[in-house]
């Protein structure tokens, strides 16, 4: 008997996307550079108009005006080339991720085109008892062909949609008319789509839910002609505000680095560079972080950018791991002084907290981000803790923290991750704030080296409740000392921001936190010993950011008796470093 | 002509001189879009690039050209400026020495 067994026709491979992604970024380099050239003629040419004090008269005028209108008529030239310039990186960044996805779908390809081979091997081989099982390979075969030659057309349509995007970029500023104005630059189906976006005071589920029914083309679009607008917007995807805020960072650095290379650089500008310096500085921390021992390299994300925010002291928050998908995130907040100039430190203190989680976690994915999306206060921690720092920038930053979390939340509706916000200094009284006042949407809350818990008088008042607000305190930390502990209120002589979070009256789950380098009195570089790798407490927040808090190693809290001075238990324990289970955080002997 | 008249030097040291230094500049950018790299773009965006860099160059041309112009206007503007202050102060010279 003769049996017939139909094996699939084997598939060719995918053709590959045109184009390279590197050669794009220096043609967007060349534009973001050309266009750099046109805003400084135009500001040079507005400088030229102003004669008034060394020639007055009718040919003065005239040639003012004259100027003046010739000002105008260039006035939007750099934007439109700028605009142009983000489209093409936006293109190449895409082009990048296409090219990817080709190779994994030729990898498919090749497996299936193998399997064909393979079963026609076997259907030699094989007797007529066999023909159901090869029946059921061949079936089986057909259906992942199906599926191949669809995610071959997938790939293909997603390759033209980018380069009709590029194309329509170019030519929507290739005349006169097209330059000189606002939407010069600027793709139709940017245009189209920018309308339907919510504002903000709609909220971030408005903001996800509007953007996750655009198109894939129409969100490239639309990265590339409002990078301003989405880099910022809460409840967008970690991905598109990343994408967003580097397009922004890079043209800060090329346009104010060509300003700075011809002179021209004003004051103000001068700050804006340098957060822009600090910021790629951070980023290529975080983007080439490789955890020490292993090779996981998780990568770094630009959450928020705006150099020129609170009086150039800036706003800033970069990532490592990816906020999109790690089933653990967590926040840092910093405290009083912190700038956009310092983000590279802070990025590195994210990278340790993200080996702590990793090393001693689960498995499971993690994110670190620093956030400094507030107001930081400026004062000097020396002279002013005792009386003028107060509260109100905690209270603001505390709002602007829990709109974050939230956008944060929003970005990931059906995929809810366990965060972690961990406030430090300060920034444990802007956590508190936003966690008592401001419903913040975490799942655990750490509290570090706090001069007190703000409005919050008992763990309790947290939105996480009671059971998820950890505090972490050095007995040496002279700015932890400033809390209110038990009857001593240090209110009484305008101290302190509240409660101190590590007595027993507030009922925080405390954890060891004490360092081997920590002096023999009360002082101020132990406040800033919290994150050190193998140590106590970044072994704690680890454990706390992986979601494992039953595991933290707890100590006892402070507490204040009425006969004398307040008592800290952990005064006279001796501390730890790098020890397996209570304060190492990575491979030993690295980082 | 309404007003006073007011006119220094500057006009002819500074301002003409600050105008053909944005002609440099835009010398400059004319060659940066001339040497613009489009050999990582596909293909099919290649006609598009040429398109838009041409423009692009042309943009910034009359730009250089309307800066020169603005700068040899200016310096003739004040050339002629001093020239005529010039010879009214030769001819009230003259008037003075005569009476």
């Amino acid at each position: 008997m003769k049996t017939t067994i139909n094996i699939p026709d084997l598939l060719d491979e995918a053709p590959a996307p045109e184009g390279e992604a590197e050669g794009a970024e220096s043609f967007a380099t060349s534009l973001i550079k050309s266009a750099s050239s046109l805003i400084g003629f135009v500001e040079e040419i507005a400088i030229l108009t102003r004669t008034d004090d060394y020639w007055v008269g009718g040919a003065a005028d005239s040639y003012t005006s004259h100027a003046r209108r010739f000002a105008r008529e260039h006035e939007e030239h750099g934007p439109t080339l700028k605009r142009v310039a983000n489209g093409v990186d936006v293109f190449a960044e895409q082009l990048r991720t296409l090219m990817r996805a080709h190779g994994a779908l030729n990898d498919d390809i090749a497996a299936y085109n193998n399997a064909c081979y393979e079963l026609l091997r076997n259907v030699r081989q094989a007797d007529d008892t066999q023909a159901t099982v090869m029946r059921g390979r061949a079936d089986s075969l057909a259906a992942r062909r199906t599926v191949l030659v669809s995610e071959t057309a997938d790939l293909q349509r997603r390759v033209t949609e980018n380069e009709q995007l590029l194309i329509e970029l170019l030519e929507s500023a290739d005349t006169n008319a097209e330059a000189a104005a606002k939407t010069g630059g600027i793709s139709s189906l940017a245009l189209a789509a920018i309308d339907g976006m919510p504002a903000a005071s709609e909220g971030p589920e408005a903001m996800a839910s509007w953007w996750s029914g655009l198109s894939e083309a129409e969100q490239d679009a639309l990265i590339a002609a409002y990078p301003g607008r989405l880099g910022s917007a809460d409840g967008l995807p970690a991905r598109v505000r990343n994408e967003s805020n580097r397009l922004l960072l890079d043209t800060d650095l090329a346009e104010l680095g060509e300003k700075e290379a011809r002179g021209i650089l004003a004051p103000e500008e001068r700050k804006q560079l340098e957060n822009a310096r600090a910021t790629a500085e951070a980023l290529k921390l975080a983007d080439d972080y490789k955890m020490p021992g292993t090779e996981e390299q998780p990568g770094g994300l630009l959450w928020l950018y705006d150099p020129t925010a609170y009086g150039g002291d800036g706003r800033v928050a970069v990532a490592i791991g990816d906020l999109d998908t790690a089933e653990d995130v967590s926040i840092q907040v910093p405290g009083i002084r912190t700038t956009m100039k310092d983000v590279a430190g802070y990025t590195q203190q994210a990278a340790d907290l993200y080996e702590s989680a990793r090393f001693n976690g689960d498995g499971s994915g993690v994110a670190t981000m620093f956030w400094l999306g507030y107001d930081t206060p400026n004062t000097n921690p020396f002279d002013d803790l005792w009386g003028t720092l107060g509260e109100g920038r905690a209270k603001e930053g505390g709002e602007l923290l829990a709109d974050a979390v939230s956008g944060l939340r929003a970005s990931r509706p059906d995929d809810r991750a366990h965060l972690s916000v961990i406030g430090h200094s300060y920034g444990s009284t802007t956590t508190s704030y936003a966690a008592t006042s401001f419903d913040l949407q975490a799942d655990d809350v750490a509290l570090l080296g706090s001069p007190g818990a703000g409005p919050a008088d008992h763990a309790s008042d947290f939105s996480v409740g009671a059971d998820h607000v950890y505090d972490g305190r050095n007995s040496r930390d002279a700015v932890a000392f400033l809390g209110d502990e038990g009857w001593a209120r240090k209110d009484w002589v305008e101290a302190g921001l509240g409660v101190d979070p590590s007595s027993r009256d507030f009922d925080a789950k405390r954890f060891e936190a004490e360092s081997v380098e920590r002096g023999d009195s009360r002082n101020f570089d132990d406040h800033g010993r919290y994150y050190d790798r193998n140590s106590e407490s970044l072994y704690n927040l680890g454990r706390i950011v992986d979601g494992q808090t039953d595991d933290i190693n707890r100590a006892d809290h402070s507490y204040d008796p009425w006969w004398r001075a307040a008592v800290d238990p952990e005064k006279d324990r001796v501390p730890s470093s790098g020890v397996p289970g209570k304060s190492l955080t990575g491979s030993e002997g690295e980082g | 002509m309404t007003g006073n008249i007011e006119y220094s030097s500057q006009v002819r040291t500074a301002l003409a001189r600050n105008w053909d230094a944005q002609a440099a500049e835009l010398r400059a950018l004319e060659s940066k879009l001339s040497s613009a790299p489009t050999g990582g773009l596909p293909p099919s965006a290649q006609g598009a690039a040429r398109t838009f860099l041409a423009m692009w160059q042309r943009t910034a041309s009359k730009a250089r050209i309307a800066s020169e112009v603005y700068a040899d206007e200016l310096f003739e503007t004040g050339v002629a400026f001093e020239d005529l202050e010039a010879e009214i102060t030769r001819r009230l010279d003259a008037v003075n020495a005569g009476l």
